[in-house]
């Protein structure tokens, strides 16, 4: 997760996209008006390169809390997968698995610890969260909700040291995950 | 590592020729006297400490003290006079590889282990692996690193620690031509002198090019000046085409025995990081298969659907009813097969497989998963529309 | 990444910003409290200062005997606060049951990200970031309070830093890496060397990183007693309770 964290920084700093501020209407729309949600108040926002969400309250190497649209094609770049919107919740929460332990050597030795199906803007989608350590190990938790619709796959994902902060803002997420909705539905 | 960065390609362009003599230091002759010989030989040594500390520390050990036990005593028996000093980690990942670290850690993936037939083969990275630590190559790699002015010109390069290059530059790709080739042949007569069947050590690279065709990696152009792994097979075959048969340690059955539960987890491991292609090396042969419990058709299912190319979706279905019949009481097998008649619009078949499933596993973690998928088999309200 | 390498990454891509600047904070809390105070009794962890030679081919390799010296220049300048100023009482080593010692590492893996957090956004050229920095609530929360209540410890003291030496011993005019190694998770280093050092002072029941200050400089070598008091010595001039020092002459 350094690696994006750093990009995050990095890319604020230089301008390439819009400049962070903070969440101060709860309900946003994205950029590309695919969805909207409700992020947590005061909490800052910053825009990735591909135009997805990322907030955080006390910086992005603690907690963050991201929501994300990506392309049925090549919808989890580092395993070169595609998605369908025919897929089962839980062949897209093995593809988010794989995804997520492709992304370094510590989240390759992740553990499950929750892997079902959930409801993600009124329809069938799956929440995981799974837990690995970061080279100092310090133990972080992920949580991740996803759905497939035909404009994208769409993920909201919630990560944060276990020590303290997962649950200290937990209930944010959990908040942003029932207030998400894609377009049209 | 998993991964050459591409700062490690960099360097690794700049990597050294020469050996040891060319710059006047001599091997470890044994653990008594494997010590840093100079202040900066000390800088490597601890920063392979630290590295130890990194890697325990985020979880990537496999723990397995008998297996560790096990390989420790293969690596003892090829280095008996570093006993002590040579100290083996396994680690969890899948890939094929191992590398060795400047203070005489060598790590190990289980994958590795999982992939070889006998422990001739084992012994024969190993042999490789230990030579680069009594030989010094790690230091002397990074001795070159730090002093080579041209990659002062690469400002991207500034600042960067030495040792994770090294590990990316070692491992499975190799060090310069002539330190592989001194790895290869010093390590050629610790098999020999051990005792081992030498004719197993071309296999390792058998393997190696598998695995390389399997990730689709490109040999970078680099590698005009680096032993391919070609080379490196053809170089072993040569030094063991006058082996005489009798060495030891080519019995694949007691091997089996012994990596059994890795290969279950390398397997369990692929497969959930989508490495599917690589899981079908291990699972498309028949020799494996039999080594493997009768579910592990079941994996074979699972390899073929999350490779998902034309025809797989047929394969694995035949996979997962072959799976059934060998070992009835395995549960996935079932789920997996409801699935792929789920989704072939076979709604009967697929529901008594969902059935069947959690009969055999009332405490499964993904029930909520099947019983949503029972409720669209059977068309109930709350299935999907 | 070990606590040096994650700080020099951390402080690389904000001094590529050109916003580097000795920096305190003191939390909200304390800011507050009418008394404004820091706790009496203070563990110092092991401290820990990384002094890297950076060969003419731009590899950094951490130089054990530097930073023992360096890491025991940084112990001294404590020490003198504590016991010269009476700002603080300080501890050293105590008797810590197993499971203590795996609870505060953790803690310790924590702090190194609040603690980077905090710094960012301190030094960061973003307002929000500055704003959020000057709402300064960071916390490692309340999971040592059985380590406080077992030992009678009220605060932990953490003194981390790097320090980046070239070969030829001096500081040459700053030459600043891409930000490629940044991102690739190396630490960029100028060729001429960067100095750093950060102090928190983490108060053992709640969490809270009640007091905590950064600097770095171009020109000078924590190897040298002299050099790293100065740096300590300034920032510790905005440590809470603690009388202003006279001015040193010459």
């Amino acid at each position: 997760m350094r690696r994006p964290i750093l990009l995050l920084m990095c890319l604020a700093l230089v301008g390439c996209v819009p400049t962070p501020a903070r969440v101060d209407s709860p309900r946003i729309e994205a950029l590309d008006k695919s969805y909207t949600v409700d992020l947590p108040a005061g909490w800052i926002r910053q825009y990735t390169s591909e135009k997805n969400v990322v907030v955080s309250r006390d910086g992005f190497l603690l907690e963050t809390l991201a929501v994300m649209r990506r392309p049925l094609k090549q919808a989890f770049q580092r395993t070169k997968k595609d998605v369908s919107e025919t897929m089962l919740p839980s062949e897209l929460a093995e593809l988010e698995i794989a995804e997520i332990k492709a992304r370094d050597d510590q989240t390759a030795a992740l553990t499950v610890l929750d892997n079902e199906p959930a409801v993600v803007s009124g329809k069938e989608g799956f929440r995981v969260k799974v837990a690995y350590r970061n080279p100092r190990g310090l133990e972080f938790y992920e949580e991740v909700h996803g759905v497939v619709d035909k404009s994208g796959l769409y993920l909201l994902v919630y990560r944060a040291p276990r020590l303290h902060y997962f649950e200290k803002h937990y209930r944010e997420y959990q908040r942003t995950v029932e207030s998400f909705r894609i377009a049209g539905t | 590592m998993r991964r050459l960065p591409a700062l490690g390609l960099l360097t690794a362009l700049l990597l050294p020729s020469g050996t040891l003599a060319a710059v006047g230091a001599e091997p470890f002759t044994s653990g008594a006297v494997a010590r840093p010989a100079s202040e900066e030989e000390q800088r490597a040594w601890s920063e392979a400490e630290e590295l130890h500390d990194i890697i325990v520390r985020s979880g990537v050990v496999y723990d397995d003290p008998a297996l560790t036990a096990y390989v420790q005593g293969v690596m003892d028996r090829l280095y008996p006079e570093f006993r002590g000093t040579i100290r083996l980690t396994l680690l969890k990942a899948p890939h094929l590889n191992a590398f060795a670290v400047p203070d005489g850690g060598i790590y190990v993936n289980v994958g590795l282990l999982a992939r070889f037939e006998n422990e001739a083969q084992l012994a024969t990275v190993l042999a490789h692996e230990g030579t680069h630590f009594t030989h010094r190559h790690g230091f002397l790699s990074a001795r070159s690193l730090k002093n080579n002015a041209a990659l002062a010109t690469f400002g991207s390069l500034l600042g960067v620690p030495i040792l994770p290059q090294l590990i990316a530059i070692s491992s499975m790709l190799g060090y310069s031509r002539e330190l592989e080739t001194e790895a290869d042949e010093a390590g050629y007569r610790r098999l020999l002198q051990a005792g081992y069947d030498v004719r197993e050590a071309p296999r390792v690279f058998e393997h190696l090019m598998r695995e390389v065709k399997a990730e689709d990696i490109q040999e970078p152009f680099f590698f005009s000046t680096h032993p391919k792994l070609k080379d490196r097979f053809g170089n072993m075959t040569r030094l063991s085409a006058h082996a005489m048969g009798g060495g030891d340690g080519a019995r694949r059955d007691e091997y089996s025995r012994i990596v059994q539960q890795a290969r279950i987890d390398t397997l369990e491991n692929m497969l959930s990081m989508g490495r599917a292609k690589q899981a079908l090396i291990v699972l498309e042969d028949e020799t494996n298969l039999r080594e493997l419990p009768p579910h592990a058709l079941f994996w074979q299912g699972e390899a073929y659907r999350r490779r998902g190319e034309a025809g797989d979706a047929q394969k694995a279905e035949a996979s997962y009813r072959k799976a059934i019949e060998a070992a009835p009481e395995f549960a996935p097998s079932y789920r997996a097969l409801g699935i792929v008649l789920l989704k072939a619009g076979k709604n009967a078949e697929a529901a008594a497989n969902f059935e069947r499933y959690l009969a055999l596993a009332p405490d499964a973690k993904d029930r909520k998963y099947v019983e949503s998928y029972l409720r669209m088999a059977r068309k109930e309200p709350g299935g999907k529309p | 990444m070990h606590p040096g390498r994650t700080w020099a990454v951390v402080f690389c891509v904000i001094a590529l910003a050109g916003c580097a600047t000795g920096q305190t904070s003191v939390h909200r809390e304390l800011t507050a409290s009418a008394e404004r105070r820091l706790p009496k009794k203070v563990l110092l962890l092991p401290v820990e200062i990384r002094v890297h030679e950076v060969s003419a081919g731009g590899v950094a390799e951490k130089v054990d005997a530097w930073s023992e010296t360096a890491s025991g220049n940084a112990v001294r300048y404590v020490k003198s606060v504590a016991t010269g100023q009476g700002a603080f009482e300080l501890i050293e080593s105590p008797t810590l049951r197993p499971e203590d010692t795996a609870q505060l590492d953790q803690h310790i893996a924590l702090y190194e990200l609040v603690a980077s957090s905090a710094y960012l956004a301190q030094a960061s050229p973003i307002r929000v970031w500055k704003e959020r920095a000057k709402d300064f609530d960071y916390t490692l929360g309340p999971g040592l309070a059985p380590l406080a209540e077992h030992t009678g410890i009220d605060a932990a003291m953490i003194v981390i830093g790097s320090d980046y030496i070239s070969t030829a011993g001096r500081k040459a005019a700053m030459v600043m890496g891409v930000l490629v190694g940044a991102l690739a998770g190396a630490a960029i280093v100028p060729s001429g060397g960067v100095s750093f050092v950060s102090v928190g002072v983490v108060d053992m029941r709640t969490g809270n990183l009640l007091w905590f200050g950064t600097d770095q400089s171009g020109t000078t070598d924590f190897r040298n007693e002299r050099d790293l008091h100065e740096m300590l010595d300034r920032m510790f001039q905005t440590y809470p309770g603690l009388a202003p020092r006279e001015e040193k002459a010459g």
